[in-house]
């Protein structure tokens, strides 16, 4: 069950991790990272090369940080055995069956075999693979692949899951499909209590996510809830009743959406032009700002 | 203008028909969306001739694409879906060999690579080897290859596949600006990209057109039908897939009518998108139930004292 949202459950602190060497496979860095996981969804966004992929595999315990430590609140205690990682296209072992899969997975982590049992027996029904559940791995698509992923992560008693851009290559009812095993999962008893979810669609933050981090260059710009990422821009975005292409204010913006004849901007002209309405903020121009500002 | 004209398209390896008799005419730039396998690529794969069994006419501005679509791949300027490049190549080196190809002269094409380079910001990876760049880089390189061809119609499939949010914007304002000198066709399944275009949307399901006509209209089709359920009232999951998870515990969903304690919202374009797809899945399941018991499906779509909304909005499923 998702409990009280504002409860942390994990302090990450200054985190470094500074691969050397170059290459194609050579993970971005990550300095200094520190922050809290709270209960709920936390959306993980940022530009390509950001480093979040480095981020959650230093969470899942994939690399060894150089410098800093993730711990759990309030206990202390080192997060590895109590996380969880699914990547974007997650693989099954060949020769394995999903139910001797998740059974291993289970004992490996230590459950009693007659509580694994009827555990994987639920995660499969949870997950619609019951009609798969005894064949070999290898004859699984991508969707049952992912399904099987997120199964694994129930059976290993998690206390934080981690995607990394679970729904980059859906289409909406797809990664409805997806947000909705997630939000049953959450309210099965005993699932995993915080969620970090890379992505780089912000409207799919903006619909599902409670709190969000934005990563650039290895480094946190802001940790907080979606809501207070939209106030980043408060005061700077209008309603435009024509397209705005002014390139020489860096603070312009043409936003790519629009709604009837209005046009989205985000600008720091000072005065506004009088045909420009205020309009709320997004999670969009929040982003935009906590980005830009730090360039400048 | 585009225009398909009784076509029917089909490919060879599997013998399935996407496209029977399909008819269509676009004027102006347009948005393609449609969920995946709903025909969106073949589209606009069909016009420059990569499918091989086409019945029918297809035109690109007056002229039939051809056999092979000759005239297509002379007038239409084609983005595919994947990121196929050469791996030896710098980003350059590509854009600037793009530009001979298609008859400019050396020094022109140089410039012209670098001025699309610098809208997409890629003059960081200008000198950088394919084989090395990132996938966001392949996709920007490829859009800024088709976008230098100066054709009629610009054909981009997946835009922003790939893209973090400062990509997609850049990408997408470039079409944007691109769409005022000439025609620009989208086909993507990212609802927020619909508002590239927002004069004109077509949604594309099995090789048909389910919805044609500008974005905000497609949200306006789902007023009525969309509902908050307070976290109290939500206890179980729905079992239908017609619903979606909001932040702090509370879910979204689509219905004819309101169940109890659930509130109606203004619907977004993702809304009406949901309402649309909703309505033409299950329209078999409401006739096949229409025909063994009259009121039935009727009752179960439209009736104030709903049955909780967790269940089923149709029945024969």
């Amino acid at each position: 069950m998702v409990n009280n949202p504002l409860s942390p459950l994990v302090q990450v602190r200054r985190l470094t991790y500074q691969p050397r060497g170059t290459g194609r496979a050579r993970a971005m860095p990550v300095t200094e990272c520190s922050f809290m996981v709270h209960a709920g969804f936390t959306a993980v966004i940022g530009p390509n090369g950001a480093g979040k992929t480095t981020l959650l595999k230093l969470m899942a315990g994939l690399y060894r940080p150089h410098r800093g430590s993730i711990r759990t609140v309030p206990d202390h205690r080192a997060l590895t055995r109590q996380v969880a990682y699914v990547p974007q296209f997650p693989g099954a072992y060949p020769t394995l069956t999903p139910r001797g899969f998740l059974f291993r997975l289970a004992v490996w982590n230590g459950s009693d075999r007659f509580q694994a049992t009827s555990r994987i027996q639920t995660a499969l029904a949870l997950m619609g693979l019951e009609a798969v559940a005894d064949r070999p791995g290898r004859t699984l698509d991508p969707a049952q692949r992912r399904q099987l992923a997120l199964a694994a992560v129930w059976v290993q008693h998690a206390l934080v899951v981690l995607f990394d851009e679970p729904t980059a290559t859906l289409d909406p009812v797809h990664r409805l499909a997806f947000w909705q095993d997630l939000f049953r999962w959450s309210h099965q008893p005993d699932s995993p209590q915080a969620y970090l979810i890379a992505s780089h669609r912000l409207d799919e933050v903006e619909a599902h996510c409670d709190r969000v981090l934005v990563l650039e260059h290895g480094r946190i710009r802001y940790q907080g809830t979606v809501q207070s990422l939209a106030e980043c821009a408060a005061g700077l975005v209008y309603w435009s009743p024509e397209r705005v292409y002014d390139r020489e204010e860096a603070m312009i913006l043409e936003h790519y959406w629009s709604v009837g004849p209005r046009f989205a901007v985000l600008s720091e002209r000072r005065p506004v032009p009088p045909t420009w309405t205020p309009r709320p903020p997004t999670p969009w121009d929040g982003y935009v700002v906590t980005l830009r500002g730090r360039r400048q | 203008m585009l225009e398909w004209e009784g076509v029917s398209l089909g490919y060879h390896r599997t013998g399935r028909k996407i496209f029977e008799e399909f008819s269509l005419t676009v004027e102006d730039s347009t948005v393609l969306l449609g969920p995946t396998g709903s025909g969106k690529s073949t589209l606009l794969a069909s016009i420059v001739g990569i499918l091989p069994e086409v019945n029918g006419i297809i035109r690109i501005g007056q002229r039939p694409v051809g056999r092979g679509g000759a005239a297509g791949r002379q007038w239409a300027s084609y983005v595919p879906g994947a990121n196929l490049l050469p791996r030896e190549l710098t980003v350059s080196e590509y854009l600037t060999e793009i530009g001979r190809l298609d008859g400019m002269s050396s020094a022109s094409s140089r410039r012209h690579a670098q001025a699309v380079a610098e809208r997409l910001q890629l003059t960081e990876s200008l000198r950088v080897r394919m084989r090395a760049v990132s996938c966001a880089t392949k996709r920007k390189t490829l859009i800024a290859a088709a976008v230098l061809k100066p054709a009629e119609w610009l054909l981009v499939d997946e835009p922003t596949s790939g893209l973090d949010p400062e990509g997609q914007r850049l990408v997408l304002t470039l079409l944007q600006a691109e769409s005022r000198h000439r025609g620009v066709l989208v086909a993507t399944r990212q609802v927020a990209e619909t508002a590239v275009f927002p004069d004109r949307l077509l949604l594309l399901h099995d090789g048909q057109i389910i919805f044609d006509g500008p974005c905000p209209r497609l949200a306006e089709g789902a007023q009525g039908h969309v509902f908050r359920v307070p976290q109290k009232a939500v206890g179980e999951a729905p079992s239908d897939r017609w619903w979606q998870p909001m932040p702090g515990g509370e879910i979204k969903i689509y219905r004819q009518a309101c169940p109890p304690s659930a509130i109606g919202i203004e619907p977004t374009v993702e809304d009406g998108y949901f309402w649309a797809l909703l309505n033409v899945e299950s329209k078999p399941d409401l006739e096949r139930a229409a025909t063994d018991s009259p009121e039935g499906p009727v009752e179960a779509m439209t009736s104030t004292n709903d049955p909780p909304y967790r269940e089923k909005i149709s029945h024969g499923q």
